[in-house]
Formats: C-alpha cells, sequence, structure tokens
C-alpha cells in the first residue's frame, strides 16, 4: 500500500494497486482481517476503488466498463463472505458471474491473479462458481437471472458501493438494510 | 447508443487508438470472443483483401483483447502473427507508427509472459509455499506489482 501511494491518486493505476494489495491483505488475515487490521475499512477501500474505476476506467482501454468493474465486485464478495454476510456475498459474486458469463470472461484472466488466488485457496464455494467455463449459464444462485437483466440494460457499468449493495438486497430479498452497519 | 456496426470500418482499421475505442465500446455489450471472430471471418480470413497495417492493427487488438480475457493461447497466436508482420515492415518514413506498433508488441508480449509465468506458478505450487509466493514469484520486483495490476 506505500507503493500505491507513490502513485498519482487520480490515476487508474492507483486505484489498481490498491486493489491487488487488498486482495493480498485478505490472502494474509482471511475473515481474521476485521480484527487483526482496525486500521482498514475495506470496505470504504472497496468503494473507493469502485469509484476510481468508474472516474478514471477509460484511461485503460484494454478492459470495458462491466469487465472492469466485475473485479471490484469479486473482491467485495469475498469480503462479505468473511464477514458473514450471506446476502451481500450473494448480490457481489451474483454480479461478478453474470459479467463473466455476459462478456466471456474465464477466472484465470488478466488483473485479477490476485483474487483468483484468494478465492482458490480461500474462499472454495466462490471460486467454484467463477471458475466454471463462462459460456455455461449457471442457475444458482437464483438472483442470477437478476443481474443478467441489469447488466444488458446497463449503458455503462453498475459502480460497486455499500450502498448499492444495500439497495439490490432490499429489491431482491425484501430486506431493508437501513438499519444494519456495515 | 452504441453505433450499430458490427465490425469496425476501414478508416478506424488504420487508426489503433480508434480501433481500440471501438473495441472498448463493443467489449461492454458483446463477448471479446464474439467480436474477435467476427473480425477475424471479416478480416484475417480474407488477408489479401486488406492493407498490412489494418492487418496489424488487426492481430495486436485481438491479441490483446484475447489476453484479456483469460485465453492466452490464442492471444499468443495472434501475438505471433503481430510480430511477424512487424518484423517483416521495414519502411524508414513510416518509423514512427512502426515504433508505435513495436511497443503495443512489447506490451502485449509482457502481459502474456506475465500471465503463462503465473499460471505455471500455480501449478506447481505445493502446501509448503504461500500464496503471496506464487504471485511474487511469477513477478520479481515492484514493477511486476504494476504489472499484476496494469492492463
Amino acid at each position: 500500500m506505500s507503493y500505491a501511494n507513490t502513485c498519482q491518486r487520480n490515476a487508474l493505476g492507483y486505484a489498481n494497486i490498491l486493489y491487488v494489495a487488498l486482495n493480498l491483505l485478505f490472502v494474509a488475515h482471511q475473515s481474521s482481517i476485521f480484527i487483526e487490521r482496525t486500521d482498514l475499512d475495506v470496505f470504504q477501500m472497496l468503494n473507493d476503488i469502485g469509484a476510481a474505476f468508474e472516474r478514471y476506467g477509460d484511461q485503460s482501454k484494454q478492459f470495458s466498463p462491466i469487465h472492469k468493474m466485475s473485479h471490484v465486485w469479486g473482491t467485495a464478495a469475498v469480503a462479505y463472505y468473511f464477514k458473514s454476510d450471506r446476502y451481500a456475498y450473494l448480490v457481489c459474486a451474483s454480479m461478478m458471474r453474470a459479467s463473466l458469463e455476459l462478456l466471456g470472461i474465464c477466472f484465470c484472466s488478466s488483473g485479477i491473479e490476485s483474487l483468483y488466488v484468494l478465492a482458490e485457496r480461500c474462499v472454495p464455494e466462490f471460486f467454484r462458481m467463477m471458475s466454471i467455463d463462462p459460456g455455461v449459464k449457471l442457475h444458482s444462485p437464483e438472483c442470477l437471472n437478476y443481474f443478467r437483466n441489469v447488466l444488458e440494460n446497463t449503458e455503462d457499468c453498475i459502480r460497486y458501493s455499500t450502498d448499492q449493495v444495500h439497495e439490490f438486497i432490499a429489491k431482491l430479498f425484501n430486506f431493508d438494510m437501513s438499519e444494519h452497519r456495515d | 447508443m452504441i453505433a450499430a456496426g458490427k465490425y469496425p470500418d476501414e478508416r478506424t482499421l488504420r487508426d489503433y487508438s480508434a480501433l481500440q475505442r471501438w473495441m472498448y465500446l463493443h467489449s461492454n455489450k458483446r463477448s471479446v470472443m464474439d467480436i474477435c471472430q467476427s473480425i477475424a471471418q471479416m478480416y484475417l480470413a480474407r488477408s489479401e483483401d486488406y492493407d498490412s497495417d489494418s492487418l496489424c492493427h488487426l492481430y495486436l487488438l485481438c491479441a490483446e483483447a484475447y489476453q484479456s480475457i483469460g485465453q492466452i493461447n490464442q492471444g499468443l497466436s495472434y501475438f505471433h502473427q503481430a510480430r511477424s508482420m512487424v518484423r517483416a515492415t521495414s519502411n524508414d518514413s513510416q518509423r514512427e507508427e512502426q515504433d508505435r506498433k513495436k511497443k503495443k508488441l512489447e506490451e502485449i508480449g509482457m502481459k502474456l509472459q506475465f500471465q503463462s509465468k503465473f499460471q505455471s506458478c500455480l501449478i506447481e505450487r505445493d502446501g509448503s509455499q504461500s500464496d503471496r509466493n506464487v504471485l511474487m514469484k511469477s513477478s520479481s520486483s515492484t514493477e511486476s506489482i504494476e504489472q499484476i495490476s496494469l492492463f
């Protein structure tokens, strides 16, 4: 993370490096990250990365907006998994899976090497879901279809944020998250 | 709304930045593989009909695109095609254009190399090696951290 701080803040590169650092931190601490690293607000970091990917995304033309944002949704899924927040995990994992299916992206692909290792080692359920050939349309979780529709009707991308996650949870699971803190 | 054209037009083919922008837009809606296969069908399979600049741009574009979705085998083949074309052209009057292509080629080569090292480390990893080592072994310094996060 100190390496990240040597980069220009308003550049995509900074957000990318922060993204990788976050995945590596999860590999190191797993679910204990919330106890061992109280100096970090992991969900705020994810919000910041999501915002940066959206704002500065077109500094790199190699990955389309949905493709890039899917990376953030993926790490967020792992974060919620470690937090034992099942609904939020399902929302984020489904958003990433729907993106991979829509655009034919393999889980073992460029930019998410750190997430791949994290999933393979620490979250087998998530790894199983993402590593199935993207050409295959999964049947579960049930909310996947909802996210397929959402993505097909998006011009740009659906930015990851904790507010967005709560909105999806409310819509899908009729669950009002407004009293819950992250 | 994205322009209806399923294929980049001939003017776009000759301008690599324009081609990249075209791909950036279209790959948000259609699968990259689908797009590259259409491009291959339309242009690469009829290479006699198109100028070498356009073809080289398409090979570079597809190499990078396949690499971005994790299909490095196909990416490698297109990378080799692009490399042969760049080597075959030694037209001094288009020095700048040549240099741009070489730079792009180098960049794609680096990314392909990194990904293949990463994959080979994952395969040979045993239980005793930590996962951070897997990522670090496939790179060698802090520049590589940039590579991991480089698009």
